[in-house]
């Protein structure tokens, strides 16, 4: 194993395509992995912590959120907050304020966990992932547990998240054993907008019930441009169980998982017509 | 692996260490430095028993790199308060009974130090969420809590 402390994402280039490589950001994954003798002896561990990759900005109707940038900064950004909602609400629910203090946006995406918290909200609000290499749809970006698009060596630098136009709202739920510190066994996000009870836009992605996080393209296809009442939203209840795949494991249930994205949906949808 | 140096402050004396740049921090405070006050619990960042402060930020330090520690600032339990006098939170602890087994203590009171730091007259929930990240297996959490209220009347 080697360590290599990088100052600049150029020197990232130069390694030997055999050996797997490791970033090493907050380190809050890595160290576990680490511990548990899952690193293979002849990996390369960059270490990115120190890179200018740590920053929230305004570009064009675009928030550009550095890759090093951590669940305690992004839950406390004032732009994040006035545009996306759901993000805000998924970085603070993420593991602990210690594990928040270290943990990076661009760790979360990369580990390809299907229970990573913002990658729900990411879905919903389109975004794109900016690597070394080119930029992804956050949809494209996830191919399996913990399978990305990402080849050896190749970095995330930046999440792109555009600013919407209209009036819209968004929301994020999960469910764990205990409210901090417990990986999710299923999470929604929500965005949505809707005018005199009609649904002219929505957008539904489930986290942790299935082998990535999944969009709920039945359900919003059902849903859009219908008035919201309890029959559709009884009916949109029992679609969006088609769209997800959860299985059973030592987290939590198949019937579980459905049962609590199904009332998830109904609180989306009710919450939008409050 | 080959050893780098660090160099680090911990309560605010000065070390230049050779370390494996992987070796968990919580080693390096407890081993290298000989600073034990500091516990280790899960070991994967889950029961806030190795919190410290990292920079002034609450963090795990058994999930840390000493690599990424190199020309931090550290404060661990031992760095509040002193040997002849108890910084206000540990005399709130002390006070309420919020201590049994003391094992989740060192922790408990570096995160509710962050918290006041942040924070002088925190709402019982903010406390709540302030140390969601330690987990106590005796006090049932209330006397912790009524320690971090007593403490946070003491440092106003």
């Amino acid at each position: 194993m080697e360590y290599i402390k990088v100052k600049s994402v150029k020197e990232i280039g130069k390694i030997k395509k055999n050996n797997p490589v490791y970033f090493l950001a907050g380190s809050t994954d890595f160290m576990i992995m680490y511990k548990e003798n899952m690193i293979p002896e002849n990996s390369i561990i960059f270490d990115i912590s120190k890179l200018p990759l740590n920053y929230i900005k305004m570009q064009n109707n675009k928030v550009v959120i550095g890759a090093l940038t951590t669940f305690s900064e992004i839950a406390d950004n004032k732009t994040l907050k006035k545009y996306f909602p759901a993000l805000i609400e998924a970085a603070s629910s993420i593991g602990s304020p210690q594990i928040r203090n270290r943990a990076t946006i661009g760790g979360n995406i990369g580990n390809g966990s299907p229970a990573g918290d913002s990658i729900p909200a990411l879905f919903v609000y389109n975004a794109k992932i900016k690597t070394t290499k080119k930029t992804y749809k956050a949809e494209e970006f996830f191919k399996g547990v913990k399978k990305t698009v990402l080849e050896n060596g190749e970095l995330i630098k930046e999440i792109e998240l555009p600013v919407l136009k209209g009036k819209y709202n968004s929301y994020f739920f999960k469910s764990g054993a205990r409210e901090a510190l417990a990986i999710s066994k299923a999470s929604l996000a929500c965005l949505i907008s809707v005018k005199n009870k009609i649904i002219t836009d929505i957008r539904l992605a489930a986290g942790a019930v299935g082998v990535t996080v999944v969009k709920c393209n039945k359900t919003e296809e059902f849903l859009m441009n219908r008035t919201i009442d309890d029959n559709v939203i009884s009916s949109a209840q029992d679609i969006i169980k088609e769209d997800i795949a959860p299985i059973t494991d030592f987290r939590s249930t198949k019937e579980y998982r459905e049962n609590i994205i199904s009332y998830y949906l109904k609180q989306a949808l009710k919450s939008a017509i409050r | 692996m080959q050893n780098i140096e660090i160099n680090l402050t911990v309560n605010k004396k000065h070390y230049t260490l050779s370390v494996n740049p992987l070796k968990p921090l919580i080693n390096v405070i407890r081993e290298d430095i000989g600073l034990t006050g500091t516990k280790s619990g899960c070991g994967k960042g889950e029961c806030g028993a190795c919190t410290l402060l990292l920079n002034g930020k609450p963090v795990t330090s058994c999930i840390i790199p000493a690599a990424q520690a190199n020309n931090a600032d550290i404060v661990t339990i031992e760095g509040i308060g002193s040997e002849e006098k108890l910084h206000p939170i540990q005399e709130a602890f002390v006070e309420e009974g919020a201590v049994q087994c003391g094992f989740c203590t060192p922790g408990m009171i570096i995160s509710s130090y962050a918290l006041l730091k942040k924070n002088s007259n925190p709402a019982e929930d903010e406390i709540k969420e302030a140390i969601s990240g330690n987990l106590c297996r005796c006090t049932g959490y209330t006397k912790i809590i009524q320690a971090v209220k007593k403490a946070s009347k003491k440092m106003r």
